[in-house]
């Protein structure tokens, strides 16, 4: 079954929360706008933790991407979208 | 301060299996090891890489083939700029086993720091990865005696490893150093192969395992902790290529040891418990881990999971290991035993080193880190009595009260920390509203930990919890501030907190 986009925004959210256990994601006060590194601040092994966890959880697999090619959650979720298709 | 000497791996003999503990033997050069290796674990898997398996006879022949590409006339400087990879170690075996020094270049550096290097460290022949091609141009165009070498290069020539002494120079390893600015220890082979026999104390069974690695081989962690010690001992290396892929080697490969930073450690952690399985692989029974502070709440965890993880610690000048805690269930906060053939002053809470594995010192760089022919490491320790040694912080963090009292930021936060609903803290010199100078605390609060506990106000929860534990330490190490973050602290690459300087 094809996810929606806001469907795939729910599990990210999930994801982010979960994501370095520090507690500083507070998905609430996030959009799809909201930037990974200067707004959630998150850390290069947060944001390798959240691409392994979206592998897990949407069963896709990142091709070799630089992390700084998702400047926002919007940009990840285009992404999964695009791999779920 | 009496002098503490470790002539003796004795202290290590009931942690390993009596035969094992046998076959562990001091060797001073790579080539002597090598050669050895070669001999007693010829078919074995050594290394393997983008899906191939390389035995220690097949290293060997084509370590023997690239000796014939660096070949010289006279001991040289060998630099090797490349990224993880089956090439990387046969690259590097060659040039030591020549009895060269080979100058380790992390590969994320760029075209002209490379080019730094090179004349920093008098680099003679520079042996590069295929795609980092590109950053020599202008090696080639400014100094073309450098003779460059692509590392995928065949010489058709097959050249013998060269039996040398331990004092012959080994390896040039980039360091932030005692004072943080970046600079090359010169290791010998002594020092290398010292490094890498203490990676075998404290384990039961250590000959013939696993390992997969993540660390940079560009790291003395990952270069002889990982590599070395899994050569030495007979043991296979997988080579994640990319860390996002590491659960999907460890599916595949099953590694029985890991060698990890804290980071992580607790990273796999947090994805076991979100999935609901153990992500590191059912056949992993060790994870040694350092280059930062182990959460002592790691350990446990850990534990429960039927995982040793093993803390210590080490520097780049000490051919990485200094200590290892084969204890780190019942003393998890120590760092460990020191390993043998080494000297350990504590002068003025300073710990200072000598030994057969320490650096012969800094190249390009004229720096002041020793006294009397000790080094001094700038980390400040205490051991206790059954010889355990603890890491209470660095002298540059010290912070001097008004009173003239020295506090340690690390010792305090090392007691914040040990709650399991702190992640991670940070000790500091503050100014309060009357301009009294005051110690600070903040802290980032561990929200799994706290989420188990369903609490209306955590908040609460956790200020009281930090107040106990302040009220239990010393008086002038109490805070008189305490600040719980959202966000995580600013950090350095290398994960380590960003220290706040707001009073100078």
């Amino acid at each position: 079954m094809q996810l929606s986009r806001n469907a795939i925004y729910e599990k990210l959210k999930d994801i982010l929360i979960s994501a370095d256990d520090r507690g500083t994601v507070d998905a609430d006060k996030y959009s799809e706008s909201s930037k990974l590194v200067t707004e959630l601040g998150l850390t290069s092994v947060n944001i390798l933790y959240m691409v392994i966890a979206i592998e897990e959880t949407f069963g896709i697999y990142f091709d070799n991407v630089g992390m700084s090619d998702f400047e926002t959650i919007g940009d990840v979720v285009t992404y999964i979208e695009g791999k779920l298709k | 301060m009496d002098i503490i000497k470790t002539d003796t791996k004795e202290l290590f003999r009931k942690y390993t299996d009596a035969e094992t503990f046998g076959r562990i033997r001091d060797c001073d050069t790579v080539s002597e090891m090598w050669l050895d290796c070669v001999k007693s674990f010829a078919d074995n898997t050594a290394i393997v890489d983008n899906g191939t398996s390389y035995s220690f006879a097949q290293l060997e022949k084509d370590a023997a083939d690239f000796r014939g590409a660096v070949k010289a006339d006279s001991a040289i400087r060998v630099g090797i700029y490349a990224a993880n990879s089956y090439d990387f170690v046969k690259a590097y075996l060659a040039v030591v086993t020549l009895g060269y020094t080979a100058v380790v270049l992390p590969a994320q550096l760029d075209a002209m720091t490379v080019f730094g290097c090179c004349m920093k460290f008098g680099i003679n022949k520079l042996v590069y990865q295929p795609e980092l091609r590109d950053n020599t141009a202008i090696i080639e165009a400014k100094r073309p005696d450098i003779e460059l070498i692509g590392i995928d290069t065949k010489s058709g020539k097959s050249e013998s490893a060269v039996i040398t002494s331990g004092e012959t120079p080994c390896v040039i390893m980039f360091t932030g150093g005692t004072t943080g600015r970046s600079k090359g220890a010169l290791l010998n082979n002594a020092a290398v192969m010292q490094g890498t026999v203490n990676g075998c104390y404290g384990y039961k069974d250590v000959f013939n395992q696993r390992y997969l690695l993540v660390l940079p081989l560009s790291h003395v962690f990952g270069l002889i902790r990982n590599l070395m010690t899994s050569l030495y001992t007979g043991s296979a290396m997988y080579i994640c290529r990319n860390n996002k892929d590491m659960f999907k080697d460890i599916a595949v490969f099953r590694p029985t040891i890991m060698v990890m930073v804290p980071a992580l450690a607790e990273m796999a952690m947090t994805l076991s418990k979100k999935f609901g399985k153990n992500m590191l692989g059912d056949d992993l029974k060790s994870i040694i881990c350092g280059a930062a502070t182990v959460p002592p709440y790691l350990v446990s965890e850990y534990n429960k999971m039927g995982i040793a993880l093993l803390g210590g610690y080490g520097l780049t000048e000490s051919a990485n290991l200094v200590s290892g805690n084969p204890e780190s269930l019942a003393k998890p906060e120590s760092v460990g035993i020191p390993y043998p053939n080494q000297e350990l002053r504590i002068v003025n809470g300073e710990l200072w080193l000598k030994g057969k594995n320490m650096m012969d010192g800094y190249i390009g760089e004229e720096e002041d880190a020793y006294e009397d022919g000790w080094f001094k490491t700038g980390d400040l320790v205490k051991i206790d009595d059954d010889g355990f040694l603890y890491i209470t912080g660095r002298i540059k963090e010290i912070i001097i009260l008004s009173n003239g009292e020295n506090v340690s930021p690390a010792e305090v936060e090392a007691k914040f920390n040990a709650l399991d609903v702190i992640m991670d803290s940070q000790v500091f010199e503050d100014v309060n509203e009357n301009g009294t100078h005051i110690l600070a605390l903040e802290v980032v609060p561990r929200a799994t930990e706290i989420a188990k506990l369903g609490l209306e106000n955590p908040g609460e929860y956790i200020t009281k919890e930090l107040e106990k534990v302040n009220a239990s330490l010393l008086p002038y190490q109490r805070v008189s501030k305490i600040t719980i973050r959202d966000k995580d602290f600013e950090r350095t690459p290398s994960m380590k907190i960003v220290r706040y300087k707001k009073c100078n």
